[in-house]
């Protein structure tokens, strides 16, 4: 009689996947992402004139047929240039937050788990780094680097940091203290089997919320480096330039300014989006009050 | 409560020496010679250079530098700029009120626009207004600042001439018109911090929501609007006055791309310019000084925070 010994169960939990596929507010902004990272995926085939090149007898061409949302000062199509502009946002926003979470996050677990002097000396570090404004610490970097897209890359990265080390360590200390890890040390388990076995899933989820949102700051963050002529550098395309360069000629033309921007606006929204689903899937307490009537 | 607060404030002097140490290293992994940038690039005489390294102290050793440069820094001494030759300390006094003056009125604006948005988000029992101010703020934290402020400037005071271009008149002299001037970049600067403090003050008034003073409160026979005022929206604040400090000093970063975008001679714009012309000194001290001021309202955020959750300050 097997069934006699076995125990009841709680029904079980949806997964995130079920869950986030179930919340109108990520299901939204993971279709702009599908867009928006689809776009930026096929650029080169499906973008119709190359992002450089200028058609000096089509200068600020209003949106139309020719050219689909117009063209700037030299002529080269607006739509070419964003989708392109796409790659350089999505790839300096995916690997800064790509190193952000894997040098801060391995800070946090390693600080929250080692403990004592290791805890000290890296989270004080942290806190260095927390001392000063993003954005100030951001340039200062680009500007000992030089400006371009690889040290945009790491200025944003590098000033991220600290903030998946601070949500790293948080779930590693209370997961230290956990019966399970005193029985898988009693069993004489080695430390780095530990912390990728027990510690790293209790992590990972509050991680992933938080680079989600960072993905977004970030994209933000690289266009306004490059807006102030300190990210991407000319002819290439990125968003933050385009705007930069578009404001110079807003009498003549608003597109080469409108649609960039709303491009960056695209992008950042469908970040946003999931992280804030993700966010209230995870936290109950963030259950607007409409669902308790 | 006294010794909680002493011991930040003997604490502040180690935090604010390391960043200094810092911000001196940082400057001086800059590539180039500031020596060569005083001279001028075109002249590449070795004595005339070596000259000035020495008049610089540029020959002395690095540890040597950041000691007598601390000594200048506590008796306020920033030194000059490499460009003007003026002294950086009156430079910044020609733009620090420019740049507090954008954060306080970004600032303000936000949390007049946040707190009521936020507050009827958290309390609604529709669900279309918590969804659309949900849109709206997540609309709002969405917007880069350089494009807003742009469109800005087109609309209303290219097309619509509401509003005037490049005129910052001092606030003493002219408070109406200042006001009125620094309208747009004030709330383009306020639309993403608005939009964050509106989701905290949201949160916040969900999660008091269930709290037994509010049922109490409701039992009592309050009307809906003095629960929400009384009861509510006072505890529901007490995390967002720390949002609201941790926003005021990133306002002071954000404001370097308002400035760039309204032409505002704030410390921002001073800092980006001295980066084109290569003025490290200049760059240095505006490192060091928006630093210095977010540390102190981090402080002070901390602080308030304690006077105002009782639970902290005797734990």
């Amino acid at each position: 009689m097997p069934d006699a010994l076995a125990l009841p169960t709680a029904p079980r939990r949806p997964g995130l996947p079920t869950l986030v596929l179930r919340s109108p507010k990520s299901l939204v902004g993971l279709g702009v992402l599908v867009v928006v990272i689809g776009l930026a995926l096929l650029a080169p085939w499906i973008a119709p004139y190359p992002a450089t090149e200028m058609h000096a007898a089509d200068r600020f061409a209003a949106p139309g047929r020719s050219y689909m949302l117009g063209s700037d000062f030299f002529g080269r199509d607006l739509f070419s240039r964003i989708l392109f502009g796409y790659r350089t946002s999505l790839l300096v926003a995916g690997l800064s937050v790509a190193f952000a979470l894997s040098v801060g996050g391995t800070l946090g677990v390693l600080a929250g788990y080692l403990g004592g002097s290791w805890d000290t000396v890296i989270m004080r570090l942290m806190d260095i780094l927390f001392a000063f404004p993003v954005l100030l610490l951001a340039i200062t970097i680009v500007v000992i680097l030089g400006p371009g897209t690889v040290t945009t890359l790491l200025a944003i990265g590098i000033v991220y940091v600290p903030i998946f080390a601070r949500i790293g360590r948080g779930p590693t200390l209370v997961v230290k203290e956990q019966a399970y890890v005193e029985a898988a040390k009693a069993l004489g388990q080695r430390s780095w089997r530990i912390v990728l076995t027990h510690v790293m899933p209790n992590v990972s989820t509050p991680v992933l919320v938080q680079a989600t949102i960072n993905l977004a700051t970030a994209i933000l963050f690289e266009s306004a480096l490059s807006f102030l002529g300190l990210g991407t550098q000319p002819p290439y395309p990125s968003l933050g330039l385009m705007v930069s360069e578009g404001r110079n000629y807003l009498e003549q033309s608003p597109w080469p300014t409108v649609f960039p921007g709303m491009a960056i606006m695209l992008a950042v929204l469908g970040f946003n989006l999931v992280g804030d689903a993700l966010q209230e899937l995870l936290d109950p307490r963030l259950r607007p009050a409409w669902t308790s009537t | 409560m006294q010794r909680y607060i002493a011991k930040r404030l003997v604490l502040l002097a180690p935090v604010l020496f390391v960043v200094s140490a810092l911000v001196f290293a940082l400057m001086r992994l800059i590539p180039g010679d500031p020596a060569q940038v005083l001279l001028g690039f075109e002249n590449t005489d070795p004595e005339q250079l070596a000259a000035v390294r020495r008049d610089l102290g540029l020959d002395r050793p690095i540890t040597v530098q950041f000691v007598r440069w601390l000594g200048r820094l506590v008796r306020g001494d920033l030194g000059t700029s490499a460009r003007t030759g003026r002294p950086i300390v009156a430079l910044l006094a020609e733009a620090l009120p420019f740049t507090l003056e954008l954060a306080v009125y970004g600032l303000v604006l936000a949390v007049l626009i946040a707190i009521p948005m936020g507050t009827l988000a958290g309390t609604t029992t529709s669900r279309l207004a918590d969804a659309g101010m949900q849109t709206l703020t997540l609309l709002g934290l969405s917007l880069p600042a350089f494009w807003v402020g742009s469109l800005f400037i087109l609309l209303f005071s290219v097309h619509l001439r509401w509003f005037p271009v490049l005129s910052f008149p001092a606030l003493w002299r002219a408070p109406a018109a200042n006001l009125w001037g620094f309208f747009l970049p004030a709330l383009t600067l306020a639309i993403p911090n608005a939009a964050a403090i509106a989701r905290m003050v949201r949160a916040s008034m969900i999660a008091v929501r269930r709290e037994e003073y509010v049922k109490v409160a409701r039992a009592k026979g309050l009307t809906e609007f003095l629960v929400v005022r009384r009861h509510m929206l006072k505890n529901a604040l007490i995390p967002v006055v720390t949002l609201i400090g941790i926003i005021a000093g990133y306002l002071l970063g954000g404001s370097i791309v308002v400035e760039q975008v309204f032409a505002i001679p704030g410390v921002g714009r001073m800092g980006l310019q001295a980066i084109v012309q290569r003025d490290y000194p200049v760059l240095q001290a505006v490192v060091l000084l928006v630093t210095f001021i977010f540390v102190l309202i981090n402080l002070l955020v901390d602080l308030l925070y304690v006077f105002l959750d009782p639970r902290i300050r005797y734990a």
